[in-house]
């Protein structure tokens, strides 16, 4: 991404909104509460741009205000806010998919089942294109746990998916599955 | 399989990530630089 360092970091909150709420979604897996997290997000990151370094990665910045807004309101009300009906799931399935692909809608109903902090790893390392040093950064826990958290999400979701899909996923899972178990056995 | 689901995941988050802003970020952000 080259942007001119003229361009005020506040200017170009708006260019990663999108990514903010496909972020939140994934963590609150529900629209509203989705919402309310980046409208959080965008007042503390406007009231503390100063503290915004010039020229680091601004998404990450606004990512990692984004999940410690979440964490720290879930602390706070202590209460688990669990889509355990799969309310994120159900609103997707309202609306076609891009490429018309039921297999994507499983997939989402699966990565809504994972942990917390296997959707977060995933989605920072697998979807967003971060590296395991800078989302071990953002959560503030170790390169190895972002990695375990990543992988162990991954072994989940192969596994929810193949009791769910077809064979042409089977075939591959079973193998990999395999051979990934007896690689991670010890880091679990 | 790695791959395979890191591509899915992709699919998931593009398709979070394309749908329209709401208004009331866009008002907000304008509200606050107004307040500036």
């Amino acid at each position: 991404m080259t942007r001119s360092p003229s361009i005020h970091p506040r200017d170009q909150l708006v260019d990663h909104l999108p990514a903010l709420r496909a972020f939140a979604l994934s963590l609150t897996r529900e629209g509203a509460s989705a919402d309310d997290l980046v409208q959080d997000t965008i007042v503390k990151a406007w009231t503390n741009m100063d503290k915004f370094q010039a020229g680091t990665n601004l998404r990450a910045w606004l990512f990692t205000i984004l999940r410690n807004t979440f964490y720290s309101s879930r602390r706070k009300t202590k209460r688990e806010v669990s889509d355990s009906d799969g309310i994120h799931a159900a609103r997707q399935a309202t609306r076609p998919d891009h490429d018309g692909r039921l297999a994507l809608r499983d997939f989402r109903v699966a990565f809504d089942k994972l942990p917390d902090e296997q959707r977060e790893a995933l989605i920072l390392v697998g979807a967003s294109g971060f590296s395991y040093e800078e989302a071990a950064d953002m959560t503030g826990v170790a390169v190895g746990t972002v990695k375990s958290r990543a992988n162990r999400g991954r072994r989940k979701l192969a596994e929810l998916l193949h009791l769910e899909q077809g064979e042409e996923l089977n075939m591959t899972d079973q193998a990999t599955l395999a051979v990934m178990a007896q690689n991670n056995y010890s880091s679990r | 399989m790695e791959k395979q689901i890191d591509e899915n995941l992709k699919r998931v988050y593009e398709q979070d990530a394309t749908d329209q802003i709401p208004d009331r970020f866009l008002e907000l952000l304008k509200k606050l630089k107004e307040q500036e």
